[in-house]
């Protein structure tokens, strides 16, 4: 058997050995998640190191010699940490706020280098890096801050980095203000010169995939003839240790994109020269760069307000990724063509049809439910065509998927009348009384405040009714419309304005004169639609007022 | 409404609202612009607010306070495209809508005067009384309106202006 003989270790070994071993314990022990005494802190710590693990304290250390390849992400995770012992916690923008400095013993500093021409803007000493972290109530954002100063400023400012916080913007400050991910995921960015925030002058074509960094970038913006070639300046952001080495590049956005010669017939003669100054981020923008008209809506993406109206940073944001979020309708016309598209169903023109004919054979007011069988969507159910009463007819409101999702009802007439003041109030009671619609959530009630309307059928024409203004017709109908005094004191103003207005415009049909009085009564928290007997058009209602203050209902003319 | 009619010794004049309708109007007939209407509703109505938001439905084209009453009258150009149940239906409608509201008194009568076509609404609300008249001609082409706003005592002068009007209506066509 062999034998193992141990050589006797020698003193230096031993201390050798002693202090790795300590070092490794320190390491250890420093790596073990240290509990704060603040629960609020704590919990947002506990939830940030879980997020975002660390790979460990070991600092890559490059030379010029082991630069790393032009990343499309620098993780900062793995190069800073928060800084707990400094936090500071406040109320912001509606949501918590945790804002933290980057770690002393992780510092990391940056700056923006126009890719082109290699020159670094906003030298690295003009930096400074910190952690937001934000909770409305139920998540978690945490984002990295990156404040990069011009060269002025920082110059007549010298404790600028104090100065500018994510709560509190110097109102002086000029530079950039860059938020990004913990993984290094750009989020957006906003530029300031003196305080006041630099929108880019024009939309950067920059959202091409396809264009190539690290080089005179080309991004096309297609348009419906001629193709558009844009010569476009790549930004990067450069990352330094603590040595002052350069850890990463990073593409950060294409700014400065101009025409390429000959790629347009509105050529403007060829690319300018890179911009010297700290180039705004671009906002985000629409396909194509401006209003986008779908399905005859008027809809338009919108990048929500900077915010920073309180002193603070502009908060992070992401630019929506659908492709367009809805405006109001502030004509009409789009939803004027939505109805007329929907008055080409067959199934709903025989249902109309039945409605009218009924009621006028009767002297009963017929009508029927408007029941989606889903939502978001647009099929309709076919639901029955009921008796009301000689005054009324009672809609019966479901949100459910066996009886249909209700967005409106529509009921004949005979008398040639509007809806009337109860039939408007009958489409907005559902918004918070209806407990399937309240517990179906939010977005739920959304659909249905953008999709509600109520259609009286005369033999003149059909009119409608949509909500333009939800708070204006809850404050309307809750101030005037709640008690049985109020209500017969609003109708009886109803029927005054319409006789009054009938009998100031000769040749006016009952449905127009009580079409006007709705306008009236109700302001622009409802916007009223006709169509004429046999045609599947819709129109909008407008009011014009004269030189001498007298108001007429017209049709607008829709594009 | 009363059944006896005073009969009113007035001069009038026959006056052209139109290149096709003209009317008698009271030689002590005041001219008024819609600003004046307002003013005398205010001061004879007592700032009633319902009065007032009638008055203010008013186009200023012929407004006249004939003794103490409010007189509006209103006449297009344009070749009226209605049909011949136009005043009936217009009965019928602001019947319903009436019983809705806080109106007391309201009759509506279809008459036929001089051949014209004649709908005539009437209520009281409050002490303000509101008298509505359209007549159109014998071939529904032309029609004029008028609003009468008066204080509930003078109801009686009220429907003698009326009738003096409705009766002095002459179409070209």
């Amino acid at each position: 058997m062999r034998q193992f003989h141990f050589k006797k270790l020698s003193f230096p070994l031993l201390v050798c050995m002693a202090s790795a071993a300590l070092i490794i314990h320190s390491c250890k022990k420093e790596n073990k998640t240290q509990s704060l005494s603040d629960p609020a802190l704590n919990q947002a710590k506990i939830w940030y190191e879980s997020t975002y693990p660390a790979a460990g304290n070991a600092r890559m250390l490059v030379t010029q010699n082991t630069r790393p390849a032009m990343s499309s992400n620098f993780d900062f995770s793995q190069h800073i940490k928060p800084d707990w012992n400094h936090a500071k916690k406040y109320t912001r923008l509606g949501k918590s706020v945790i804002e933290l400095p980057v770690d002393p013993s992780t510092p990391l500093a940056s700056a923006i280098k126009n890719q082109t021409t290699g020159k670094i803007l906003n030298p690295k000493e003009n930096s400074h890096n910190s952690f937001v972290l934000l909770n409305d109530g139920k998540n978690y954002e945490a984002y990295v801050m990156t404040l990069l100063a011009d060269s002025a400023y920082v110059k007549s400012h010298p404790g600028w980095a104090s100065a500018n916080t994510y709560q509190k913007r110097d109102p002086d400050f000029s530079g950039l203000v860059l938020y990004f991910t913990p993984k290094g995921q750009y989020v957006s960015g906003y530029a300031f010169r003196n305080g006041q925030q630099v929108i880019p002058a024009t939309p950067s074509a920059a959202t091409s995939n396809t264009a190539s960094k690290g080089q005179l970038t080309r991004a096309f913006r297609p348009t419906a003839r001629v193709e558009q070639i844009y010569d476009c300046t790549a930004w990067y952001l450069v990352e330094y240790d603590q040595w002052g080495n350069i850890t990463s590049e990073t593409f950060l956005y294409y700014t400065d994109c101009t025409p390429e010669p000959g790629s347009s017939t509105t050529d403007s003669g060829g690319g300018g020269s890179p911009s010297t100054a700290t180039p705004p981020p671009p906002q985000c923008q629409p396909p194509g760069g401006g209003a986008v008209v779908v399905n005859n809506g008027l809809t338009r993406v919108t990048q929500p307000p900077p915010g920073g109206g309180d002193g603070g940073m502009p908060p992070p944001q992401t630019c929506p990724a659908q492709a367009t979020v809805p405006l109001p309708d502030t004509t009409g016309c789009g939803v004027a063509a939505a109805l007329s598209a929907l008055a080409t169903n067959a199934v709903q023109a025989a249902q109309e049809a039945t409605i009218l004919n009924n009621t006028v054979a009767t002297g009963i007011e017929n009508g029927a439910n408007q029941n989606l069988t889903s939502w978001p969507g647009s099929n309709y159910m076919n639901t029955p065509v009921t008796p009301g009463t000689a005054t009324t007819w009672p809609p019966t409101f479901t949100w459910d998927a066996t009886n249909g999702y209700t967005v409106g009802f529509k009921h004949g007439h005979g008398s040639g009348d509007a809806p009337s003041p109860v039939d408007i109030a009958a489409i907005v009671y559902p918004i918070g009384n209806n407990h399937d619609l309240i517990n179906a959530g939010p977005a739920a009630m959304q659909f249905y405040k953008a999709n509600t309307s109520v259609t009286a059928e005369t033999t003149a024409g059909n009119y409608t009714v949509t909500i333009s203004d939800w708070t204006g017709i809850q404050t309307t109908i809750g101030n005037s419309f709640a008690t049985p005094a109020q209500i017969l004191a609003f109708n009886t103003n109803y029927s005054n304005l319409a006789k009054a207005y009938g009998n100031a415009n000769p040749g006016t049909s009952l449905g127009d004169a009580t079409a006007y009085a709705l306008t009236q009564l109700f302001g622009n928290a409802i916007t009223i639609y006709f169509k004429a007997a046999g045609s599947t058009n819709y129109t909008p209602f407008a009011i014009t007022t004269d030189a001498s203050g007298n108001k007429t209902l017209v049709i607008l003319q829709c594009p | 409404m009363l059944s006896v009619i005073y009969s009113i010794t007035t001069s009038a004049q026959q006056t052209q609202l139109s290149s096709s309708i003209s009317i008698n109007i009271p030689s002590d007939a005041q001219k008024l612009n819609k600003n004046e209407a307002l003013a005398h509703a205010r001061k004879k109505f007592n700032n009633d607010k319902i009065a007032l938001l009638s008055v203010g439905q008013i186009r200023d084209d012929h407004v006249y306070k004939i003794r103490d009453i409010l007189v509006s009258l209103n006449v297009s150009d344009a070749k009226l495209k209605v049909n011949n149940t136009y005043l009936s239906d217009l009965k019928k409608g602001f019947d319903a809508l009436t019983k809705r509201g806080n109106a007391t008194n309201y009759t509506s009568n279809l008459r036929k005067i001089n051949n014209n076509n004649v709908l005539i609404t009437n209520e009281i609300q409050g002490n303000v009384g509101y008298c509505y008249f359209y007549c159109l001609n014998a071939n529904h082409t032309r029609e004029i309106t008028g609003a009468l706003h008066y204080s509930k005592e003078d109801a009686i002068e009220a429907e003698a202006i009326l009738d003096q009007l409705l009766n002095s209506i002459k179409f070209k066509d």
